[in-house]
This record gives C-alpha cells, sequence and structure tokens, in this order.
C-alpha cells in the first residue's frame, strides 16, 4: 500500500477484528478510539504530514471535520489530504450539494431543508406524501425512510433532527420505484478520472443500496444513458473537488422518462467501493492510498496485466452479483421490511458468464435456509404471491419467482415490485429452465449442460428429477460436465493476467494455469452474519500468508466481497465461489489436475467451513488440522461428556432431545432455569435461557419453522448458572503440547452471549488457582477431542466451582483479539501445526513467544474488547427501537478494544470506541431488579462521589436511600398512560435529554420484561445503558481514568516493550 | 485486411453540403473515406460549413471548396494501400491548409509526414481505451475501433521525413504505447489544435448503429497538422482549427 513509496504509515482504528489493524500492515497500528482527544494525542505523538480521511467510511469523515474544527490538524500543521473539508462538506451538506449538482446540469429531487419540525410541516405541504426523510450526516442512512402519514413525518423528523450531528433533516420529493444506480469513480491531482464500475440495483430506488440486490456492470441501460451518467458522475467529483481518490454516486432513472436524477454522492470509499474492487480487479482503495500521497493514475501498473496503467476502466467479460444477507430473525420484533435505512449485516458476491448464473450462485451463497429459487410442491395463490411481493424484505426475489411459477406475468410483477422487467425475464427464463429439467427430458449432458449453464446447483436439479444431490453429481462426473475457471482480468483477455482470480464457468476452456506445488486450500467465512464475521476471515488471511511463507501454494475459496481473503493478492490463488459441497468439490478437482493437494482447511472459516467437512471427507478429500469425527466428538452432547468425564471437569448439568416432550423431561430432571440451544450453530441462534415448562414449549413453537431441530441435530438442555462468571479461552494443541493463546474473562455473567458480552485480557479478577485449572481442563479436553490446531473452550464459574461450557475445535471470534492483545500469531500457528509443524517447532522460530498467554506479566498491558451492537439500525413495525437487553443469542454485529496499562483505562477506550464515550457528569437513572439491589448500592454510591445526580424509580429509590443516597423518584413508565404536566415519567425525561445514562437490570425474563421502553428510549436517545450489574462496576471504574488526560501507544511500541521483557527475563535467568 | 483499399465502397458518390450552425467559422473540407453523419453534425454544430467530398477527389476539388481547413474522416481498410489519398494530403500540407483528421485519417497523416503504418496485433475495440495528452499529461477515457496504428517514434518530435518540419505524437494509448495522435511541433508552441476532453463529447449521440463510435474518439485520435505562418491559424481562440475542436472545457 502506502508504505510502498517509504511513506510511514500510522493506523489508527479500534476494531481488532480486521486484518487492517494487524501490525505488519502500517508503520504504526493504533487500536485506539476515534475521538478528537486520542487522535490529538496520536498526532502528538507521530507528528504526521498528513490525515488521510477518505478510507475510513464516514467515521473517517466525520473524524476529519472534527479535527478540523477543532484546530487540532492547523495546531500540529497536518495536511488533510484525500478530500478537504470543504469537499466533504459539499458531498454531504445537501444544500451544498443540490446546488452543486444543478450548477453540472444535472437534476436532484425537489427538496427541503429543515432545522425544525414546523419547517418539516410547511414543507410537507409543498412536497405532498409519500416523502423521503434524511438526517445529514449519518451512517447507512440512518434514520432515514419514507413518511407516508403526517404521523411518521413528526416521528421521522423528530429523531432525525436529534440524529444529526448539525440537527438538520433533508426531506425531500419520492422517488421509489425509479431505476437505482451508482457508479464508482476515481480521480487523481492531475484531473484524470475514471468510473471503475457500473452497478444497477435490481430493486428500485426505496431500498437501501446496502439492501438492496445489486449487479455489475449495470445492464439495462442504454450506452447513451450510461454515458450521461457517466458525464455528470465527472462533472460532479470535479465539482465536489474530490482531490484525488474514489468517490460514489448513487443515481435515479424514471424508467419511462428517462430523467436522471443525482441521490447523492459519498466522496470517499464506501462499501459499494469495496464490491465494485471486487468485481472489477480495479482494487480502489489501493490506488486511492496511492492517489493521496500524489501518484497519477496513469503513473500506477494495473497489478493484474503489469503492463498496462491504473488510469483506464476495467471491461467485464462476466456478471457479478451482489445480495445482502439479513438476520430478522435475531431481532424478532423488529419490522423486516427493507427501507432507505439499511438492515443487513453482510452480502455475498458471485460472478458468471451470465445474469442467470450469477444470481442463482449469489443466492446459495447466502448459506441460508430458503434463499435459493425453488420448485417445490405448488406456489401459493398468485394474487397472494404477487400482494407479498410488494413490500421489499428479505427473501421478496424468491417470492417474486413463486409468484412467476404461480403464473403472474412480467407486467403484473413490474407493477407489483418496480424490479426491471428484464430482470424478472431472467427469472421466467431461469423458470423455463427449471420445467425443462424437470421434464420427461432424457438426463443427459445436454440437460445438465443447460442446467449449469443458468447456474443451477446439484441440489435444485436433485431437487426437479427427484434424485439426491450425490446421484446428480455422480450422473454429471459421468458424464463429463464439470465447470472450468475463468479469470478476473480487468481487461476481457486483452492483456495477459498475472493474478489468478477465477471463477467458475460451464464454459469450454479453463485458465487456471497448472502448477507443481504443494497446495492447500482455505475455506473461508461466507457473507458476514451475527455471530460470523470478519474474525473468521482474519483467521483464513493469516492461515495464507503462514502457509504461503512456508512454501505452501495457498488456494482460498471464498463469497464475500467486503472480506481481505477476497483481495486477489492475498493468497496465491482466489476462487470466488459460494461455499457449498458442490461448488468446493469442483474447485479441489481443478486444483487437483496439477501439482500436490496437501489438503483442506476447515476450521478457520467459522461453521461455514466447518459444516463442509464431513462431506468432503466422504468424497476422500483431505482435511488438514482436527479431524471431522474429533471435531464431532465436540458437537456432540453424548460424545463430549464422555470427555469431560475422562478429562474429570464438570460440565453443568444437561441433557439432549429431539423434541418437545423430551425436553420438558430432560429440563424437569435437571431443574429450571436451564439454557437451551440447537447443536451446530454459531452465534447462539436460537439459544434462550428458559425458566419453566411453559416457556419451553413456547420456544418449541417458534423455533419449529426454521427446522433446527430434529434428529440429526437434538436440543442441548443445560443447567443456567445464575450470576457465574465466564471465561473464553483460545489455544492450541499439536497432539502434545497444550499453548494457551489467552484466558479472557468476561464483564457480563453467564447467560449473556459470549460474542455481545465485554471480556479482558488478561482476566482481572480471577485467582491464580482458577486460572491454574482452566489450562489444565483445556489441555486435557484438547486431548480427548485430538484437537490438531485452533481450540476455544468456554468456561463459567460459578460458586467457585469451574464448569465447561463447551468447547469449539475451530478458530473463534476472539482469535483476532488475542492475537493483538497479546501478540501471539494464534491463526498463522496453527495453520503451521495442522500441515504437520510442532508448537516446540514454532516457539524455536520464534513465531510464537516462548511464554503462552497462560500468565501474563503485570506490567503487560490490559486489552477489553467490547461488543458493537446494532440496535438502533432495527425499529418494530411501530416505529421503537427493539429491546436492547443482552441475552444468550448474539447480536452484536463488531467489535472494538481499548488497551492500556489498566483495567479501567482500558474499559474506558473501549467505550469510548463503542459508544463515544461516557459522560463524565450528569444525572444517571437506576432501576434495577430485586436480585440486584444489593449489588447496585456501592457503584451507585461512587456515581453520587464523582458528582452525578441520581434519579430513580420508587423501588431502587428506596434501598438507595436506607443506604444514605439520596435519589430523585421518578415515576414508571406504562404504555397508554396519560402524560400529566409537572410529573413527567422516566421514559420523558430520556427522550428530553435530561438523563445522561441509564441503569436497567431486566427483572422478568419474558419476552415482554417491563423496562423495554426505558431501554429503548435509551437506545434511541443514544445515551450509554447498562442492563447488567458488571457493566456498571466496570463503567465506575473507568470513570476516574476517563478525567485523566488518554494514553496512546501503537501495537509495534507494546510488541518492543514484549521484546524487551523477554530480555530481562532471560537475563534475569542467566545471571 | 492488409493490403485493402475499401474507400470506394464507403464513400459518397457526389459533393453533400451541411450549413454551418452558429458562428460560421468558414468551409471544412471532408474527404469521406466512410464518415459518420454524427461527425458531419458535430462539426457544423462547430461552425464549420461541412462540404463533403468524395473519396476520389483531387486537390483542385477541395481547393475549390476554400477550405479554412481540411479533414479525412475514419474509415475502413488499410492506410499502406491508400496511395492516392495520401498523395492528396501532401498536396493539402503543401498548400499550407490546416489539416486534421480521425483514426483512417489519423494514419493516413502519419503516411503523408513519412511514417509507415502497421496492423495492430488486436485492434484497439471498445469504449475504455486510455489515451495520454502527451502535451497536456491529462489521460482521457476514448472509445476506439481501429485495426491499424501509425509506426512513428515516441521519443521526442523529430523531423518530418518528408519534410515537413518538426512533428512529434501527441498521443499514446497507455495500454500498448500505440501512437493514437500526431501534430506538428511548433516554436514556439503554438498548437493549431489540441483535442478536446472527451467528458463533454460522451453526451454527443453516438451513431447508434455502431455504439463504439464517439465524437471523443475521433477527436482523440485526431491529428491536426496546422501551419505556423498561417496568419488565421495560430493559438488565437477565433482560429478555424481550435474552433473545430469545440468550446474550452470547463
Amino acid at each position: 500500500m502506502c508504505s510502498a513509496r517509504r511513506v510511514r504509515v500510522i493506523l489508527v482504528n479500534p476494531n481488532p477484528a480486521t486484518i487492517m489493524t494487524d501490525p505488519d500492515f502500517a508503520d504504526a497500528t493504533y487500536i485506539e478510539p476515534i475521538t478528537n482527544e486520542a487522535l490529538e494525542a496520536i498526532i502528538a505523538k507521530e507528528r504526521p504530514d498528513a490525515v488521510l480521511p477518505t478510507l475510513g467510511g464516514q467515521t473517517a469523515l466525520n473524524a476529519a471535520i472534527a479535527l478540523e474544527e477543532a484546530g487540532i490538524l492547523d495546531r500540529y500543521g497536518v495536511e488533510l489530504i484525500g478530500a478537504k473539508v470543504d469537499a466533504i462538506k459539499k458531498g454531504e451538506d445537501r444544500q451544498i450539494f443540490k446546488e452543486l449538482v444543478l450548477e453540472c446540469g444535472a437534476e436532484v429531487a425537489r427538496s427541503h431543508i429543515v432545522h425544525t419540525l414546523d419547517e418539516a410541516l410547511a414543507a410537507a405541504d409543498d412536497l405532498g406524501y409519500p416523502m423521503v426523510v434524511r438526517p445529514s450526516f449519518t451512517m447507512g442512512g440512518l434514520g432515514s425512510g419514507f413518511a407516508y402519514t403526517h404521523d411518521e413525518l413528526v416521528r421521522m423528523v423528530g429523531d432525525g433532527l436529534h440524529q444529526s450531528p448539525t440537527t438538520e433533516v433533508l426531506l425531500e420529493e419520492s422517488i421509489l420505484g425509479w431505476k437505482e444506480y451508482e457508479l464508482e469513480l476515481m480521480r487523481d491531482q492531475a484531473d484524470n478520472t475514471v468510473v471503475v464500475c457500473s452497478i444497477e440495483n435490481v430493486d428500485p430506488v426505496g431500498v437501501h443500496t446496502g439492501d438492496s440486490i445489486t449487479v455489475a456492470p449495470a445492464l439495462t441501460l442504454t450506452d447513451r444513458e450510461y454515458q450521461r451518467l457517466r458525464d455528470i458522475g465527472i462533472d460532479i467529483i470535479r465539482a465536489v473537488g474530490v482531490d484525488t481518490g474514489g468517490c460514489n454516486i448513487q443515481f435515479a432513472v424514471e424508467p419511462s422518462t428517462g430523467r436522471v436524477i443525482v441521490i447523492e454522492m459519498n466522496p470517499r470509499v464506501s462499501r459499494s467501493s469495496a464490491l465494485a474492487s471486487k468485481a472489477t480487479g480495479f482494487p480502489i482503495a489501493k490506488i486511492a492510498a496511492k492517489l493521496a500521497i500524489g501518484y497519477r493514475l496513469d503513473e500506477i501498473p494495473n497489478d493484474i496485466t503489469k503492463v498496462t496503467p491504473a488510469s483506464f476502466e476495467p471491461t467485464l467479460d462476466y456478471v457479478v452479483v451482489k445480495v445482502p444477507r439479513f438476520a430478522f430473525e435475531k431481532f424478532p420484533s423488529a419490522d423486516a421490511t427493507l427501507t432507505t435505512t439499511m438492515k443487513s449485516v453482510g452480502e455475498a458476491m458471485a460472478i458468471g458468464r451470465n445474469y442467470a448464473t450469477a444470481l442463482q450462485k449469489a443466492l446459495r451463497s447466502l448459506e441460508k435456509r430458503g434463499s435459493s429459487f425453488h420448485w417445490l410442491g405448488e406456489p401459493a395463490p398468485k394474487a397472494e404471491l404477487i400482494e407479498l411481493a410488494k413490500t421489499p424484505t428479505d427473501g421478496r426475489i424468491v417470492t417474486v419467482q413463486q409468484a412467476l411459477r404461480a403464473g403472474a406475468t412480467i407486467d403484473e410483477l413490474y407493477i407489483a415490485t418496480g424490479i426491471d422487467p428484464w430482470f424478472l425475464d431472467q427469472i421466467v427464463l431461469i423458470n423455463e429452465v427449471a420445467a425443462e429439467v424437470a421434464s420427461l427430458r432424457p438426463f443427459d449432458r445436454a440437460l445438465l449442460e443447460l442446467a449449469k449453464d443458468h447456474g443451477f446447483s446439484d441440489t435444485q436439479i436433485a431437487q426437479l428429477r427427484g434424485l439426491t444431490e450425490q446421484e446428480v453429481r455422480n450422473v454429471r462426473w459421468q458424464a463429463g460436465v464439470r465447470p472450468v475457471y475463468k479469470t478476473v482480468d480487468t481487461c476481457a483477455g486483452e492483456f495477459p493476467a498475472y493474478t489468478p482470480y477465477h471463477y467458475s464457468s460451464y464454459d469450454l476452456e479453463t485458465e487456471v494455469e497448472p502448477s507443481a506445488g504443494r497446495k492447500v486450500i482455505i475455506l473461508g467465512s461466507g457473507p458476514n452474519r451475527i455471530g460470523q464475521g470478519i474474525e473468521f476471515d482474519y483467521s483464513c488471511v493469516h492461515a495464507s500468508f503462514a502457509l504461503h511463507d512456508a512454501g505452501y501454494e495457498t488456494v482460498m475459496i471464498n463469497c464475500n466481497p467486503e472480506t481481505v481473503s477476497t483481495d486477489y493478492d492475498t493468497s496465491d490463488r482466489l476462487y470466488f465461489e459460494p461455499l457449498t459441497l458442490e461448488d468446493v468439490l469442483e474447485v479441489i478437482h481443478a486444483e487437483s489436475q496439477s501439482g500436490q493437494l496437501v489438503g483442506v482447511i476447515v476450521q478457520l472459516g467459522g461453521q461455514t467451513a466447518l459444516g463442509l467437512a464431513k462431506g468432503l471427507e466422504a468424497a476422500g478429500v483431505p482435511i488438514l488440522g482436527t479431524t471431522p469425527s474429533a471435531i464431532d466428538l465436540a458437537e456432540e452432547r453424548g460424545l463430549f461428556a464422555g470427555i469431560l468425564h475422562d478429562a474429570q471437569v464438570l460440565a453443568p448439568k444437561n441433557g439432549t432431545a429431539t423434541d418437545a416432550p423430551s425436553a420438558v423431561r430432560v429440563a424437569e430432571s435437571i431443574g429450571y432455569p436451564v439454557l437451551v440451544r440447537p447443536s451446530y450453530v454459531l452465534g447462539g441462534r436460537g439459544m434462550e435461557i428458559v425458566y419453566s415448562t411453559p416457556a419451553l414449549e413456547d420456544y418449541f413453537d417458534r423455533v419449529r419453522s426454521e427446522a433446527m431441530i430434529g434428529p440429526g441435530s437434538p436440543l442441548l438442555v443445560d443447567r443456567f448458572l445464575d450470576d457465574a462468571i465466564e471465561i473464553d479461552v483460545d489455544a492450541l494443541y499439536d497432539g502434545s503440547r497444550l499453548y494457551i493463546g489467552g484466558v479472557m474473562e468476561h464483564i457480563e455473567e453467564a447467560g449473556v452471549h459470549s460474542g455481545d458480552s465485554a471480556c479482558t485480557l488478561p482476566p482481572v479478577t480471577l485467582g491464580r488457582d482458577i486460572i491454574e485449572q482452566v489450562v489444565e481442563a483445556t489441555r486435557r479436553i484438547a486431548e480427548g477431542i485430538g484437537v490438531r490446531g485452533l481450540l476455544n473452550v468456554q468456561f463459567a464459574i460459578g460458586a467457585g466451582v469451574l464448569y465447561v461450557l463447551e468447547a469449539n475445535p475451530r478458530a473463534s471470534r476472539t482469535v483476532p483479539f488475542v492475537s493483538k492483545a497479546l501478540g501471539i500469531p494464534l491463526a498463522k500457528a496453527a495453520s503451521l501445526i495442522m500441515v504437520g509443524r510442532s508448537i516446540a517447532d514454532l516457539v524455536h522460530d520464534g513465531l510464537l513467544p516462548e511464554h503462552d498467554g497462560s500468565s501474563v506479566p503485570l506490567d503487560a498491558p490490559v486489552a477489553v474488547k467490547e461488543a458493537v451492537l446494532p440496535f438502533k439500525r432495527f425499529r418494530t413495525r411501530e416505529g421503537h427501537v427493539v429491546d436492547s437487553v443482552l441475552g444468550p443469542e448474539m447480536r452484536s454485529t463488531g467489535e472494538v478494544m481499548g488497551i492500556d496499562t489498566d483495567f479501567p483505562r482500558a474499559f474506558a477506550k473501549s467505550q469510548d470506541a463503542a459508544y463515544g464515550g461516557l459522560p463524565d457528569s450528569g444525572t444517571v437513572f437506576v432501576s434495577v431488579a430485586d436480585r440486584d439491589k444489593r449489588a447496585v448500592v456501592l457503584p451507585v454510591l461512587r456515581l453520587t462521589q464523582l458528582g452525578f445526580d441520581i434519579v430513580a424509580t420508587e423501588g431502587t429509590a428506596e434501598v438507595l436511600a436506607r443506604n444514605g443516597i439520596r435519589a430523585t423518584t421518578v415515576r414508571k413508565y406504562f404504555q397508554g398512560q396519560v402524560v400529566q404536566p409537572g410529573d413527567p415519567s422516566v421514559v420523558d425525561l430520556i427522550n428530553e435529554g435530561r438523563i445522561d445514562m441509564v441503569i436497567n437490570t431486566p427483572s422478568g425474563r419474558s419476552a415482554r420484561a417491563d423496562g423495554i421502553e426505558i431501554r429503548t428510549a435509551t437506545v434511541a436517545a443514544d445515551k450509554p445503558l447498562f442492563t447488567t450489574i458488571a457493566q456498571l462496576g466496570a463503567a465506575v471504574a473507568s470513570f476516574e481514568a476517563h478525567n485523566r488526560a488518554i494514553r496512546v501507544r501503537s501495537l509495534q511500541d507494546y510488541a518492543r516493550d514484549r521484546a524487551e521483557r523477554a530480555e530481562r527475563a532471560a537475563a534475569a535467568v542467566v545471571s | 485486411m492488409t493490403g485493402r483499399n475499401l474507400s470506394a465502397e464507403v464513400s459518397v458518390l457526389a459533393d453533400t453540403v451541411t450549413p454551418a450552425q452558429g458562428e460560421r467559422i468558414g468551409n471544412l473540407a471532408i474527404l469521406d473515406l466512410g464518415i459518420k453523419q454524427a461527425t458531419v453534425d458535430n462539426l457544423a454544430r462547430r461552425g464549420f460549413e461541412v462540404h463533403v467530398l468524395p473519396q476520389s477527389s483531387t486537390l483542385q476539388d477541395v481547393l475549390a471548396v476554400d477550405p479554412v481547413a481540411v479533414f479525412y474522416s475514419n474509415g475502413p481498410g488499410d492506410p499502406g494501400a491508400s496511395d492516392e489519398h495520401v498523395a492528396l494530403l501532401r498536396g493539402v500540407l503543401d498548400a499550407g491548409l490546416p489539416f486534421f483528421g480521425i483514426c483512417f485519417g489519423n494514419q493516413l497523416l502519419g503516411r503523408a509526414l513519412g511514417f509507415g503504418t502497421y496492423k495492430l496485433p488486436f485492434g484497439h475495440r471498445g469504449i475504455n481505451q486510455p489515451v495520454l495528452d502527451r502535451l497536456t499529461g491529462r489521460v482521457e477515457i476514448t472509445a476506439h475501433n481501429h485495426g491499424f496504428a501509425v509506426d512513428a517514434p515516441l521519443d521526442g518530435a523529430v523531423e518530418s521525413p518528408n519534410g515537413y518540419g518538426r512533428v512529434e505524437v501527441s498521443h499514446v494509448d497507455l495500454n500498448d504505447q500505440v501512437v493514437e495522435g500526431c501534430a506538428r511541433s511548433t516554436s514556439p508552441p503554438s498548437r493549431c489544435s489540441t483535442t478536446r476532453r472527451p467528458r463533454a463529447d460522451r453526451t454527443t449521440p453516438t451513431t447508434s448503429s455502431t455504439g463504439s463510435w464517439t465524437w471523443s474518439s475521433l477527436i482523440s485520435q485526431g491529428i491536426l497538422a496546422g501551419r505556423r505562418a498561417r496568419p488565421r491559424c495560430p493559438s488565437a481562440p477565433t482560429s478555424p482549427a481550435s474552433s473545430s475542436s469545440g468550446p474550452a472545457p470547463s
């Protein structure tokens, strides 16, 4: 990247899960909060010449504006490169942008800028309903949407004014149903401008582009229309003054008149830029970084062809389709209608020689039941399906396909959905091919080729022919119908490509170059979802680097465009393919044509990759590391109990059940409360704490539709340990030696999913004795399972007794956190263990430090990981924020890390990074469940000593008063209650911004626990919320740290400290 | 294609005249080697009275139009097989008339100046060819559809082998360093033309039957050999040749 030109690169990002914050990727890597205070400290320490804000999304742009406004850039003489504040404002400020677009001779939607509710109502008279509401300066379209009625307008403008840092909202004429396009542009300092990629949204305007199925290049524009968008785009990037780098512009085109409206532009690299980079082979961010430091486009070579420059517009001889991945199942009360607020949590991309193939591949890449087209049974009545298709939701494309099956016409569906008739016609084509496959035609080569040419999977063909997937595969292989692999080369074959970035096609010639190397195939983790995000990609990428360095040829298979593993230069070869058994077997076949296939790594790509292990083994593919049968030992409850028994380790009382009656029997024998969860899931999907038999029956009713429980995957029922401390361990095992990566202590008690709980490394309240027990238990479990590579074990300490909750013989979500906090490259080491290296070798070679992570020296830093939760994005149908209480089902979408000398400082940093920090003073509202009343006294006392005012509900206030703490009593909120003037409820106070922090622990465990209004109001008001006393305790400890000046230190500095410590320790031994 | 002269098959048989629009610059003589109507319309829109002449026209025919400049169009065939058109072009240059051409016309200018032409391995096709304007350092993304190119030295101005003074390659394709334009060098610099930025051209409708042809490709491959001595030509904004390349980019 930049460092290629001997520029000293200083990176700031509090996210430990990304490859970006690896110390190898910059000269100085600061895992610090992106706040003015922290950034100033870093600038003061590093004295950089320039700050580049256009690669870090909206967060970075906002931070740059804040630095500029605070005069910090001036004070230290730091230049802003990539985009000046002026340009950022031009792109983001609606009014300025509108004027600028008009000057470029293009149009924008008619609109009004409002700063108050009254202004909004006046504007509504002009624009009419529905209209678009967009708060200024918010990311991912947060807070924006359509107002169809007066009431909706009032609510949305109220929220929007609050969310906008400039208290500004744009109201705009509705362009619902227009065709939506995006262009990705790049510009250099010499004003050379190229359009890297055009992207068309299959879903028309009204669905956020992040939530829409999109296709590249644009497929339904004429050349003339495309050239018009291109001209407007180039005029705008110049007018806005994006000095150098990337920019994304969104357009709406009225389908019947062709009228073009510019929706918005982002003067920075965006999510769409990442997609465009993967779709074209043009690495936008990398080039943007080079342009920012003064290169011109024609001075930068195209990595793929080596001979041509980056000043070109890529040629695509294939079609790319991206489909979003949603997680509405995690937020049952959320409204699943897709709007202009982005709600998806990830995406899958697929490449095919035609649209039908790319679409079908993308849909099956989602790895979600029901996401692919199907032809099972009779479709629902046509009218019903058309009605259903009118509302954009997750999976609407399948509804459309079913409606076409049920006899709906393209016109009917066009009117219902606004999806361009060409895209609908493609689905008609797919249905026609399906009918052909299902017909009486002989099941021969010609028929298979027809189906494969339209992207049908073996599973779909099996379904249509009444065969099994394996039978179809056997016939297909016998007929010699197998894919070849084409190359993403930016130039459609005009110049030789030097980067093996491949996609499958049932075409004639393969473009895979034979090689004689020893190959390792690494399976990636597929689309990001809650519970399986970029943490797993981190491990895959590290494995690829380590194995490449060890002389192996690394082959990556993945379908997630948001990852580093799908960068064309991460592995020796990249296959952008769905992670299904069929697609993976075909890649393995292609790679087996030359060289030597050492094996496939399945333990780094999360449940996606792990789930393929059995099928691959059955097909005779060598699996590296822990064997599939050993994986089963950990996953299968009965077998695992045997291992724990042999290891003399306790587990909470437990059992398994395959249906409701057996579950009730098990639960009653164990005793409530019980923790229930299906087998083979990640992220606590379907995991709940159940307090009674009726609640358990209710649980079965709810999960039945998802078919997660059955004889093949029984329900696991565990005794739930109330108020237990949870511990997570990541470790390596090579067959004889255990190497602890890290022992992490959770802040929240057991019962909050480990992915949603904050945790600290090293542990800050665990005794040596407990840690020794944890290490010993981990060793025995690793041995019992037969781990070769990574192992993650979760423990709980209840009443001083250590229990094992679960063991996962794979990379865990915390691998990158551990690696960065302690400087132990777990995934690299694991991949080398999987190809036969021993831990002793790795320590000898210096890859692993001499001392493992089981004991951390006192002068080492403390790292805290905190979850980032997406509650604000999700609204119920009534428009309220969804409940934000934490539970056993994971709902966080990301994480941040705070690192400092002690726990309070590290925790304070993690809160700054996740939530923008805790208040220094103000009013705290406290309302806790009875079981927490005892524990809440001390932290609240401390808060009063720190100068906070306390407001509490009656019961809590009484307890506080008896403990000598003065608290103002406030009335609880009950729905439907008449608001009395002068007697506001706590929700009123929160809404009015008179509460700065909220402590509310839920009393009941029912779905409708009280306090929900308090919590949702708090999240909507963007105030810190603590739902467990443990969190509060940590926060209180951090308040004092917070009042001290922030100290910043890079990962490289920490590494130097560690090296010095090790030297001192060695010297001490010698003397 | 090598060795084939196809101009007679695509050229008009008689003169056609398209009146100028807006402020009139003067008459433009176009030798039709396969011109598109969009080119004619665009030149007329820029103030030329456009006279499209058959490919068999003589120097007398050209001079009879009383042109302020002469233009050779694009068209099919091997430039190496068009000796008569090259001879005519040399006549035009000898007569001191400003000249510009596109595509095939550019290649013929190359020959007139004394350079060879050759067939490209694949040709340049498509709408995304990066061309460097060597004088401004600007890169333009242009549309191409040509299979032959001029074989002129890329390393600076040279003496025209046919005695037309200093000439230089003004535009190169960055993908493969193929010559995309040449011009007469003048000292002091007073080029009679620059190529235009493509952005304004892109809005110009393309000839729909052959979508890849756009005005920008014509201009960016164009050449204009102006004559320093000619009073109306040098860099003055009202000069016919520079006006021919349209309004200055904003």
